[in-house]
């Protein structure tokens, strides 16, 4: 007998079960509309708390340089400094080289680069000078609200000189003034003759997400999770059926079996997934972004999930119990969901959860998925793949021990 | 040489001899009966013999070869008939017969002929396409047999294969069994059902409590045990001479009489009929009804136990 045939079978028994199938396809799919149509606000909701966020500025301008704007405090100092800002920013001076880095050890959530001359421009552009400038934030829209958050801010902070720029006869009333006014709107259509730009580098130019990317991600990759339990009891179910002695007569030895049944665990998170981003594409026209990595984080999330099916079967089979995979089921599918981010984004949960969802299947796929959809290059998404290949090869090597060790009574 | 010996096959699971010291040997073309009550130790004699236990002791050898240390050779002859339905219920009957048609290596044409032959013999061709979970339970017990008969065994293991079905379905299987014994196959098979083995076997094993207590053909056993026909005879009238005269007859063992029934114990059932019927008409009584209840495997169980076979 060939490995493939025992796949084939295994596949075609989990396909013809209605309430397999109604559970690994039909309730992931309703869960992606569902929470995609009602939990949208949690990516746009500015009522969301969240921690101190931490904010490298690298300022190319010398002291003397800033000067101009110090006098008028229309640095953007003065904002940072801001008590209800403080209250969300927490900002360092840095380099540029240790600003980089530290935002690549996600110690800064976002980067803050302000261009040499700066200073000099804004402030020549209060009298009548139209030279461009633009400052530069660098940032993770997968790690979500922080870097928009920032983002705004310093928006907030370029609007507010357009507008003084705009309207040269206020400055005079915003000289005499300690803080920064509220300016008409009807300056609004002068701003466009003045080029002070922010602009917005996320890193590897990435694009933002929206619920509908995010959920079909992190429920898809919840849901393959069930798949390994489903696959838990495919040893036992043999044995008990006594198919698994008729077998042995047949001469399939049991590694073979084993490893047909891997595969055929392997071959459902397969077209499991093909099924669920099926949807997902034509259902909300997304885009999964470069086609080579994705398959890539949809292989490594398999074999982690094979990798787990493959000790979940054992484990069943070796101690006669289906408890294994229901277990799993039941609440170690539910607790890897909650971690890893299936359920909430984790930039909404404390930051406990972010490192926790690293041992997660599912959290270190969400986390490659979004960054491959964001534009993120291959580097950034390679260690969640590594770490679910780490995953996989983890739990199949401690299921294969204990596979291995006989029992002593059979031929 | 016999085709299967067995010498001395020992299996314990902890204080349950389920196997204890048991021998015998099966010759190519036996219809091999394994007879005993539920627990008796027909089962884990099987799977000894299927190589899907290792003995505690003993030896089996197929064809002169030791099968617990090449059991290849027993795998690659043996069809083997599990007493539960083996099959993969949510798979339709073809599904199920290509999947154990591949397990023993046929492929292609090869296998869907082998499907189509056995579907046929089965008598399943018209439901292939259904599920088996939508089969009778006759139908699956067929299908299970059809499934140990795909590669051509020589050699098959039959375990409780008639159990809990419908008495068509089983007539059904006895006559495919015979059929498979006619065109040379080798079967053991195992039943607590008598009238099977009795109807079925050439050869018979009766296991109990995990050993053989007794075992040739039918005849061989019962003339072991030296069992007795039971005769009850109706005649017209009755009378002290005619008892006497039966009596005295050198095949009846005992004879008593209620009203005009009279009942016998004899040795043989031709020898003392030709007999008893003489003494009958020679004391000028007419016969009315003559009734012989020969003695059987049961007979030969609750002689050697002292219990019967399904207690």
């Amino acid at each position: 007998m060939k490995v493939r045939d025992i796949i084939k079978k295994d596949m075609l028994l989990v396909l013809s079960n209605l309430k397999a199938l109604v559970f690994i396809l039909l309730m992931p799919i309703v869960l992606i509309v569902i929470l995609s149509l009602s939990l949208g606000a949690v990516f746009q909701d500015e009522s969301i708390k969240i921690d101190i966020i931490k904010v490298g500025v690298v300022d190319n301008n010398t002291s003397l340089q800033r000067l101009p704007l110090q006098i008028l405090q229309a640095t953007p100092y003065d904002l940072l400094n801001n008590e209800r800002i403080k209250e969300i920013i927490d900002y360092e001076e840095v380099d540029l080289a240790s600003g980089q880095d530290r935002l690549e050890k996600r110690e800064y959530s976002t980067l803050i680069i302000i261009p040499e001359g700066f200073y000099s421009v804004v402030a020549s552009n209060f009298i009548n000078e139209t030279t461009a400038t633009q400052i530069e934030v660098i940032g993770y829209l997968n790690t979500s609200f922080e870097t928009n958050i920032v983002l705004s801010i310093v928006n907030a902070y370029t609007d507010q000189l357009c507008n003084i720029m705009a309207d040269n006869k206020i400055i005079s009333n915003y000289l005499a003034s300690e803080k920064f006014a509220s300016f008409s709107a009807s300056l609004q259509e002068e701003l466009a003759a003045h080029q002070l730009d922010l602009q917005f580098s996320a890193t590897g130019n990435r694009k933002s997400i929206n619920q509908f990317y995010y959920y079909s991600i992190a429920i898809t990759c919840m849901f393959i999770l069930y798949t390994a339990g489903q696959g838990g009891s495919f040893l036992l179910e043999e044995s008990q059926n006594k198919t698994l002695d008729r077998l042995s007569v047949a001469g399939v030895t049991k590694s073979k079996l084993l490893l047909g049944k891997s595969t055929a665990i392997f071959a459902l998170c397969i077209v499991q997934l093909a099924v669920l981003f099926i949807f997902s594409t034509l259902a909300f026209s997304l885009n999964w972004g470069n086609i080579l990595i994705f398959f890539a984080i949809a292989l490594a999330l398999s074999f982690s999930v094979t990798g787990i099916g493959t000790l979940l079967m054992i484990a069943s089979y070796r101690t006669g119990s289906h408890n294994w995979g229901t277990m799993f089921q039941a609440i170690g599918a539910q607790l890897f969901a909650l971690i890893g981010g299936s359920f909430i984004p984790l930039s909404v949960l404390p930051k406990f959860f972010s490192t926790a969802a690293l041992f997660t299947p599912n959290g270190l796929a969400i986390m490659a998925f979004t960054d491959n959809v964001q534009g993120a290059p291959f580097a950034e998404s390679a260690p969640y793949i590594v770490g679910n290949i780490l995953i996989g090869a983890v739990t199949l090597a401690i299921g294969l021990l204990w596979f291995k060790r006989t029992k002593g009574d059979k031929a | 040489m016999a085709l299967l010996e067995v010498k001395g096959l020992k299996k314990y699971y902890k204080d349950i001899k389920a196997v204890d010291d048991i021998s015998f040997s099966v010759e190519k073309g036996d219809l091999f009966g394994l007879l005993g009550p539920n627990g008796a130790g027909k089962s884990t004699a099987i799977s000894l013999v299927a190589t899907l236990l290792a003995p505690l002791a003993g030896s089996i050898t197929y064809k002169g070869v030791d099968i617990l240390s090449s059991p290849a050779i027993m795998r690659n002859s043996l069809g083997l008939v599990p007493q539960e339905i083996a099959l993969y219920p949510n798979l339709s009957g073809w599904d199920n017969l290509a999947f154990w048609g591949k397990a023993y290596g046929l492929r292609g044409a090869k296998l869907n002929d082998r499907i189509a032959e056995v579907a046929d013999l089965i008598g399943i061709k018209d439901r292939l396409k259904d599920k088996v979970k939508k089969y009778s339970g006759g139908m699956q017990r067929r299908l299970n047999i059809g499934v140990a008969l795909l590669h051509k065994p020589e050699f098959l293991i039959m375990d409780e294969a008639t159990v809990g079905i419908d008495p068509q379905s089983r007539s059904y299987i006895l006559e495919t069994v015979k059929g498979l014994a006619q065109n040379g196959a080798t079967i053991i098979y195992t039943s607590h059902y008598i009238e099977e083995v009795e109807a079925l076997c050439n050869k018979v094993c009766i296991m109990d409590k995990g050993k053989i207590i007794a075992s040739g053909s039918k005849e061989q056993l019962i003339a072991g045990v030296g069992a007795d026909y039971k005769i009850t005879i109706k005649t017209d009238g009755q009378s002290e001479l005619l008892l006497e005269r039966l009596k005295e007859l050198p095949c009846v063992k005992a004879a008593d009489a209620t009203g005009n029934e009279l009942h016998l114990l004899a040795k043989g059932e031709e020898a003392s009929g030709s007999a008893i019927l003489a003494a009958i008409a020679e004391n000028g009584f007419r016969l009315i009804s003559y009734d012989v209840e020969k003695p059987n495997l049961e007979t030969v169980f609750l002689r050697l136990t002292g219990r019967a076979l399904r207690d």
